[in-house]
């Protein structure tokens, strides 16, 4: 005879047992992982030191208020357009050719040497060498590419222009 | 019928097509990308994104309904066909907010990301707007959120014309055009039977099940407050979409690394559906169909998409426990299984091996229940073996084997689909085999399929079908056998069919004789005038399938009822054709693999007898013993073996016969008075009450196997989570107690145990795990290749001489109660829990829409004895009484109550009222045949049933979208207007497949 019965003893682990079996599991790992726990309670140590471990175990706690803050923060005009214009400086430079902007770059830092140099002469310039030396083919190549630039850009504002009307 | 073949041009290269594809499915075939946004393969296509235009011999179409046409030049990546497709995603931004990395439904799958990446999209164009409405979270299971809803209208396309239940519509003549549930209510208070089909096909976020969300992505739990301004932010800033999609995808591809996808078949029906299940840890994300499902495509029901708590319920048994005194103690596996493998040594060398009884599951998988049989033929040594079919298709399988050679389906979902006449026969697929049922909904509304529902009750089916015909109970044999003999009277029988394919037909007609229009009148209830338009739908229809449930099986004629059908199936011609058949509709997900796997009495796997000498010196060679020859016990023998003092022992797994059995007083009793009782269980169930060892099981989602539904078709799940506890899976049980008792078992995995049946069943002989990887699926009788017969009997039937036989039955009376109780009572499923609700009732999703119990009473009886809804009556049988409230509904007719079975307290089950008489070859109980007298307790009371139900909601049915009342918008101007390739003939929406 064994009569319907819903009573159900159940033989929980004690505290100390389940302790005692997680206590285990943790001792397995650290054992197994040994130098790499020592490198790294060493990290902490040096962060706790210089105090980080307390303001990130602030920021932790209070994280949904600080992003709120932080998010509000961003979401003004000024960091919209920083963002905006961080992004465009990078679409920027994205877009330039490296090899270009080498040679243009060698020129320039060619040229603050001769610049530098000539501060040293301590010579004054008269308007007379100053004509003299736009006749120097170095000096017309750099002046024929910054009129290339000034030109792309009109043409570039130009259509921006027409873009708008 | 022979496919035309023919090629066509699709960006310069030349692409195989087949007559009736459209340039889209052409492309998608051999994996070309046309983007579509709102083209789904189970949908079919539905025009609303307009992101599909491609050049099709120089004009601008959609290809998503343009029909592939030989030498068809296509192309879909110049300059204006691009512009075009820009446009259209442009619109649909309009819609929908890109903030992909804080999105739920950035998985790496969102047609919207995935299309507006393709398409380079780089900024929003048209401004984004949000819709003047508030999302709507009433649904205990997903949400609609308008504003990032784009209109697109897969979602109602799926409830309208794959799920057809009618629920959704897009309201095209608003301002703001939104999708609504009926006639614009909550999504809680409408038709919505909660299937999830348009959570599932939503190419975005508007659609998501609530258990997704804050759960899926790294940055989606982040509180309102937080995300607003975030979501502003990078509006504001509008970097461009391509960086916000490679910061998106690269956090997509960081929740792949967090986020388990495994496929599973689902454990609720027998329809068989199979789908990925979504996980974190522990936590179920999402149930996640796919199309290539072969059975449900991205189809489910309430159950299979949202019916999976129990997996984690806090309830699981976790520990063996052991009887001692008023109690349960848990113990450890090895005491329990020392102590189970005692008292069987014990008993058998006491009373011999036939002193124990073993009762299968079918919930659980074809391997174990191929290792229970295993392990009471081969260890115990006795054939007492059962499964739970005997309680409901037994009577189906038998009636099939005697006239057609095999007891299962004849065809598959494929075939009832494209049927030309479908009849089902005391069935409810609509709530119990829900997916199954949307094919016929859909048949029906689409593609002018034919429906004739017979029944007690009208259910949702009868509500759509073209013919409803009401029966007096337990009378189908009789219209059966009537419509066969008016078939053979008219001269309509398919001659040549009967001539060259069946045997029997002399006999078989003379035993219809008394069988006539008058007879069958008289008996059925069912006109004549009825019963000659029944009739004369078989015969004007080219196809026809039968479906069937336990209206037909469980009486105590049900094995002939059975017979009578497929009989006049026979007759008709309607076997070994495509869209014909017999389909008895299997209950449990594997009650067709638990038979397959050989727990039945007198059958090895593959339905081969035990008696027979030769199949059993095969077995007793594989497994190196000598193995009983007579047939054992079934379910209903063992329990009253009890009775009689023949069984001592019974080791019962995954099964709740406590609740299910017939006349469960009589049952309980028995139980209570076995000598040493097992029950291996998930739950601490109603049945484990009565154990003196309980074993904790493992459910589906923590262990491989497979599963065979209804179709005969094998599929494989694979496991989701690690087994809670120390819960084992059931294979992994029998094995240990096997080797406990000697044994020297050693599978490793089921494909092992799969392998082994493999090499001893020829209906299984190619079946194998490399073969069912994934969602790939083998239905059987499986050749030795791996070949498969979704369809039987093309050729020949399952007898030596390749012929059906024709069997004749007559009309067994239903078991007479006596006039006191007065009131027929039928009971059954319901659609929101399965079955008792052992597994569906910890979901509190499923219980806000359903909670208890109900019987369903007439409109005139409740007038004539005062009921109202939520009254509380007391019914009593012979065997018992219950106490449930009523629903008053006109679903039944005149004095025939309706008993749901979603019961768990004991005065509610059903159970409690049924008798133990049974269908006479099968020992199927006769659950269809009860009767009761009813009394009122309180006339009135809550209503059982929580008006946020479906069944309070009113279907706005319409085909498709209606997409042209889009485009008869003002603001909609077409596509092809704004770019130079010409224009467009817009057509009406299409449906393929």
């Amino acid at each position: 005879m064994a009569k319907a019965i819903t009573q159900i003893r159940r033989v929980d682990p004690t505290p100390e047992e389940l302790q005692a079996q997680s206590i285990t599991k943790i001792i397995g790992a650290l054992a197994e992982n040994g130098e790499s726990i020592i490198k790294m309670l060493d990290i902490v140590s040096q962060l706790d030191q210089t105090g980080i471990l307390d303001a990130l175990d602030a920021i932790l706690k209070k994280r949904v208020d600080v992003a709120e803050i932080m998010i509000q923060q961003m979401n003004q005009p000024t960091m919209h357009k920083i963002m905006k214009n961080g992004m465009n400086i990078f679409k920027f430079l994205g877009s330039l050719n490296p090899e270009q902007i080498r040679m243009l770059m060698d020129g320039v830092g060619h040229g603050i040497d001769k610049a530098t140099a000539r501060e040293s002469d301590d010579k004054k310039t008269s308007l007379w060498s100053l004509g003299k030396a736009m006749k120097k083919p170095e000096v017309k190549e750099s002046l024929t590419m910054m009129v290339s630039i000034l030109e792309g850009m009109g043409e570039s504002l130009q259509r921006e222009k027409d873009h708008v009307h | 019928m022979t496919e035309e073949r023919f090629s066509i041009l699709i960006n310069g290269k030349e692409l195989s097509a087949k007559s009736g594809q459209t340039v889209l499915q052409v492309a998608q075939d051999h994996d070309t990308y046309i983007p579509a946004v709102c083209y789904h393969p189970n949908l079919g296509s539905i025009q609303t994104c307009d992101t599909c235009f491609v050049n099709v011999n120089g004009e601008m179409k959609r290809a998503c309904v343009t029909k592939a046409e030989p030498g068809m030049k296509v192309d879909s990546l110049s300059e204006p066909i691009k512009d075009a497709q820009y446009e259209a995603m442009s619109r649909i931004l309009k819609n929908h907010e890109l903030y992909c990395t804080v999105c739920d439904n950035n998985n790496g799958n969102c047609v919207v990301h995935n299309t507006a990446e393709y398409l380079e999209i780089e900024h929003q164009k048209y401004q984004f707007e949000p819709k003047p409405y508030p999302a709507d979270n009433s649904h205990p299971f997903y949400r609609y959120e308008p504003d990032q809803c784009i209109l697109c209208g897969r979602c109602v396309e799926a409830c309208q014309d794959l799920q057809v239940n009618e629920t959704l519509s897009i309201d095209w003549d608003r301002e703001a055009p939104r999708v609504i549930w009926d006639d614009d209510v909550p999504i809680d208070e409408s038709s919505c039977v909660s299937c999830g089909h348009c959570v599932t096909v939503c190419p975005c976020n508007a659609l998501m099940e609530k258990s997704m969300l804050g759960e899926a992505g790294y940055l989606t739990g982040i509180p309102q407050n937080v995300l607003e301004p975030m979501i502003d932010i990078t509006k504001e800033v509008e970097p461009g979409y391509k960086e916000i999609f490679a910061i998106s995808e690269m956090e997509a591809s960081m929740r792949k690394e967090r986020i388990k996808r495994t496929k599973t078949v689902c454990t609720y029906c027998g329809v068989g559906c199979s789908f990925e299940v979504w996980t974190k840890g522990r936590k179920i994300l999402k149930i996640e169909p796919q199309e290539e499902a072969p059975v449900n495509g991205i189809s489910t029901c309430i159950k299979g998409k949202f019916g999976w708590d129990f997996v984690n319920s806090e309830e699981r048994l976790t520990q063996p426990l052991i009887r001692r005194g008023d109690e349960f103690v848990e113990a450890s596996w090895d005491e329990a299984l020392t102590l189970i493998a005692s008292k069987f040594r014990a008993i058998k060398n006491e009373h011999g091996a036939d002193a124990l009884g073993f009762i299968a599951s079918s919930k659980c998988t074809n391997e174990e229940n191929f290792l229970f049989q295993k392990f009471a033929r081969a260890i115990i040594g006795t054939n007492n073996v059962d499964n739970c079919a005997r309680y409901c298709q037994s009577p189906a399988s038998s009636a099939l084997m005697r006239t057609v050679g095999i007891g299962g389906d004849s065809g598959t979902i494929r075939d009832i689909e494209q049927s030309d006449l479908v009849i089902t026969i005391g069935a409810n697929p609509a709530e119990s085999h829900p997916v199954l049922a949307t094919r016929v909904k859909r048949a029906h509304k689409l593609h002018g399929q034919k429906l004739i529902v017979v029944d007690l009750r009208e259910n949702e089916l009868a509500e759509r079908a073209d013919l409803f015909v009401h029966t007096k109970p337990s009378t189908d044999m009789i219209w059966l056998n009537a419509l066969s003999k008016y078939f053979l009277d008219q001269g309509w029988e398919d001659k040549e069919f009967l001539r060259s394919r069946v045997n029997g037909l002399e006999d078989y007609k003379k035993s219809l004789e008394k069988f006539t229009l008058e007879y069958a009148e008289k008996h059925t209830g069912i006109s004549k005038k009825i019963l000659i338009q029944m009739a004369t739908m078989i015969h004007e229809a080219k196809s026809v399938c039968m479906l069937w449930a336990m209206g037909i099986t469980q009486h105590m004629g049900g094995t002939d009822s059975s017979t009578a059908i497929a009989n006049l199936l026979l007759i008709t011609g309607n076997f070994g054709r495509p869209g014909t058949g017999a389909y008895p509709l299997r209950g449990h997900n594997n009650v067709q693999g638990a038979c397959d796997f050989g727990t039945m009495p007198g059958w090895f796997p593959g339905y081969e007898a035990v008696e027979d000498d030769e199949v059993r010196a095969r077995y007793e060679k594989a497994w190196e013993v000598k193995l009983p020859k007579d047939p054992g016990y079934d379910n209903h023998q063992m329990v009253e073996g009890v009775e009689k003092g023949d069984l001592k022992a019974l080791y019962l797994f995954g099964e709740e016969m406590a609740i299910v059995d017939s006349n469960i007083n009589y049952v309980d009793k028995n139980l209570e008075n076995l000598d040493f009782f097992v029950v291996q269980d998930v739950f601490f169930s109603k049945t484990a009450q009565f154990a003196d060892v309980i074993l904790p099981a493992s459910p589906s989602l923590e262990k491989e196997g497979t599963f065979t539904n209804t179709e005969r078709r094998i599929q494989r799940l694979y496991q989701v989570f690690e087994p809670m506890g120390e819960s084992k899976p059931d294979w992994q049980i029998f094995q240990e107690l096997a080797n406990k008792m000697g044994a020297n078992w050693d599978y490793k995995h089921p494909s092992e145990i799969m392998a082994e049946v493999a090499g001893l069943a020829t209906y299984f002989a190619g079946v194998s795990y490399e073969r069912l990887e994934g969602f790939n699926s083998q239905v059987w009788p499986v050749k030795k290749n791996g070949e498969s017969t979704p369809l039987l009997y093309q050729d020949k039937f399952a007898f030596p001489d390749g012929k059906a036989r024709l069997v004749p039955v007559d009309w067994t009376k239903p078991h007479d109660i006596g006039e006191a109780f007065d009131f027929h009572l039928n009971n059954g499923r319901l659609l929101e829990h399965f079955h008792e609700g052992n597994l569906t009732g910890r979901s509190e999703g499923i219980n806000h829409k359903v909670h208890e119990p109900w019987v369903e009473i007439s409109p005139e009886q409740a007038q004539e004895r005062g009921i109202k809804d939520g009254a509380l009556v007391r019914l009593t049988s012979p065997y018992g009484k219950v106490k449930v409230r009523a629903v008053v509904t006109d679903r039944v007719q005149g004095k025939e109550l309706y008993l749901t079975m979603n019961a768990q307290k004991d005065n509610e089950m059903v159970n409690r009222l049924t008798s133990s008489y049974f269908d006479y070859i099968t020992h199927t109980p006769n659950y269809k045949e009860a009767g009761v007298k009813l009394e009122i307790l309180e006339d009135e009371g809550p209503s059982p049933l929580p008006d946020k139900n479906h069944r309070f909601g009113n279907r706005i049915p319409q085909i498709s979208v209606r997409v042209e009342d889009k485009w008869r918008r003002e603001d909609f101007t077409p596509i092809p207007e704004l770019f130079k390739l010409g224009g467009d003939e817009f057509g009406e929406s299409y449906h393929a497949n």
